[in-house]
């Protein structure tokens, strides 16, 4: 009987010491969200929707306010080389600040001998080579002037002597930021 | 001592939020959808005696091993008449028709220069093509012609001169640079599988220089002596222009490649060779559609001289015809070799290029019997052109 008694107390002040701590302090934190304009984004080559073997098209669909981009290419056995498909733009008007650039990709190709994303600048100074059949993060911390425009050239090597490959998708992501301390998480 | 404590912390915060305030990140999302295609454009082997083709998988790739030879071999082209014809015709005012004659007086293949003037008279015609002279050193020049002469009066009797031989014209100047033959009387005669003569003559190859064009003209002429009026053919057969190289060489086609769709500019570039012995290398592109040459890439005494030859538009040709020639023009030392490591490459526009792997490997014999002639397959009719560049110079031979 006593020991019931007992029980009941600390049950009580169990409770009690649990609504003790329930106490919450709010601070205030203004968040202000301002989205502006791509700063830097996705631009037309000289081969964009050119040409490709056989009668084909280099077909490259910019998305709205160009900052992501579909690419269908067609390429043969052995090495086939794609000039100038899409580029990587940091306008002049707005006036923007120079950024550091890296290609990311998620979901890498198969069946490829050799699958490059070539990156160049205005003086054809090849500044990194994306690999397309491994997931990663290239060229990091490359950085994009002012009013620049970075070339993209695309490289795929099918060895001769095996089945075609089957239509393929690689994802890639651009990545850009205005420093270069931290890498991209 | 409260405050310190507290300060530090502080101090650490103020380092970190303007770093990581500015580490933002922008991920812009692209996809790249890759859909291969069967190549546009593969290689065949031209099955030349004294080059070994081996295509790779898919025939977008060739090691090519060529036998060079210093044996005496022919640079005119279809001298057989039984295959694709480069022979232009000159006609004249008597002999105005040319054909090639499937058989005729027991040959497979003639050429047949005719006509028929009841006034008797004289005339000359020609047959032509271009030559190019090769590039190396020549020890000797033959002009071989297997022949016979139709001639039957319109009267009741004649009596004729004919002459035969050939003309070197210089393809720059159109000035003849060299030329020789003979004439015979007949009073008339019908060609038979029996009396085919067969004319033998020197070439002053003093006069020629090498790596030039010139235009290699046959000539047939016919003057009435007594008479009213004739009928005459020409038949010829087994033209050829046989030099013999002083070291070994090979001139001649190696390799072909063929489109099935799209439109490409076209080009051989080296990447690397090796040579054993002093060689020179020669590779130039032919537009069979055109007739087209790009310039060669070439290697003179192991030294290089153009990495790359110029480039070629290759179109589809309709089928048992080549888009595109690859020409290999060679000399070795005697035991010598050169081993060459190439890239075919096309392109569309400046967009799209893509690359073939091409090895050509030349070597000193074993000899190699003369140049094939292209398998009998077609018969062509005779280009006209009655008046071509040179016509002032034949016009001294009247």
């Amino acid at each position: 009987m006593r020991a019931s008694r007992v029980a009941v107390i600390l049950a009580i002040l169990a409770l009690l010491s649990l609504v003790g701590t329930a106490v919450f302090v709010y601070y205030p934190i203004q968040l202000t969200i301002s989205p502006v304009s791509p700063p830097v984004f996705f631009g037309s080559g000289t081969n964009t929707n050119g040409t490709d073997l056989a009668g084909n098209t280099i077909t490259v669909i910019i998305g709205p306010n160009a900052t992501n981009t579909s690419i269908t290419i067609h390429p043969t056995y052995e090495r086939t080389y794609y000039h100038d498909v899409v580029r990587i733009v940091n306008p002049a008007v707005p006036g923007g600040d120079p950024y550091y650039i890296a290609i990311r990709v998620n979901n890498p190709l198969v069946g490829f001998q050799q699958a490059n994303v070539k990156v160049y600048d205005n003086a054809n100074n090849l500044l990194f080579t994306a690999d397309l059949t491994a997931a990663g993060t290239y060229g990091w911390a490359t950085l994009l002037p002012d009013n620049t425009q970075f070339r993209i050239d695309i490289e795929l090597v099918i060895p001769s002597g095996q089945p075609l490959p089957a239509t393929t998708t690689v994802t890639f992501e651009l990545v850009y930021s205005p420093q270069n301390a931290v890498s991209p998480p | 001592m409260l405050a310190r404590i507290l300060l530090i912390p502080f101090i650490i915060l103020l380092f970190l939020f303007p770093l990581a305030g500015s580490s933002v990140f922008n991920y812009s999302p692209g996809d790249l959808n890759v859909s291969p295609i069967p190549p546009p454009v593969v290689f065949y082997d031209p099955n030349v005696p004294g080059v070994s083709v081996t295509l790779g998988p898919n025939s977008t790739s060739a090691n090519v091993l060529v036998k060079a030879s210093n044996a005496p071999y022919d640079i005119l082209v279809n001298g057989e008449f039984n295959g694709p014809n480069p022979w232009i015709f000159i006609p004249g005012t008597v002999l105005t028709s040319a054909v090639v004659a499937p058989v005729y007086a027991g040959r497979v293949g003639v050429a047949r220069i005719s006509g028929t003037s009841p006034l008797g008279s004289n005339d000359i015609a020609f047959l032509y093509q271009t030559i190019t002279w090769p590039s190396f050193p020549i020890l000797s020049g033959l002009f071989e012609i297997e022949f016979c002469v139709d001639v039957a009066p319109l009267g009741f009797f004649g009596l004729y001169q004919y002459g035969i031989g050939y003309v070197i014209i210089d393809a720059a100047t159109n000035l003849i640079v060299t030329q020789g033959g003979i004439t015979n009387v007949v009073v008339n005669n019908v060609c038979t599988s029996l009396n085919w003569n067969t004319l033998s003559l020197g070439v002053n190859i003093g006069a020629m220089v090498p790596g030039n064009q010139y235009y290699f003209a046959l000539q047939f002429r016919i003057r009435e002596i007594f008479g009213s009026g004739y009928s005459v053919s020409f038949n010829v057969d087994n033209v050829s222009l046989i030099l013999t190289p002083n070291q070994p060489v090979f001139q001649g086609i190696v390799l072909y490649a063929n489109v099935s769709s799209g439109v490409y500019n076209s080009s051989l570039s080296l990447v690397s060779f090796s040579s054993v012995g002093v060689s020179d290398l020669n590779i130039t592109l032919k537009n069979n559609t055109v007739a087209q040459y790009s310039s060669p890439l070439s290697i003179d005494n192991n030294v290089v001289v153009s990495s790359a030859t110029s480039e070629l538009i290759i179109t589809p040709v309709p089928p048992g015809y080549y888009s595109l020639e690859i020409h290999l023009s060679s000399i070795v030392d005697i035991g010598g070799s050169i081993s060459s490591t190439l890239y075919f490459i096309y392109r569309v526009n400046q967009g799209v290029y893509v690359y073939y792997p091409v090895n050509i490997t030349v070597v000193d014999p074993p000899n190699r019997p003369l140049n094939p002639s292209a398998p009998p397959d077609r018969v062509y009719e005779f280009v006209v052109d009655p008046d071509p560049p040179f016509i002032d110079a034949l016009a001294d031979i009247n």
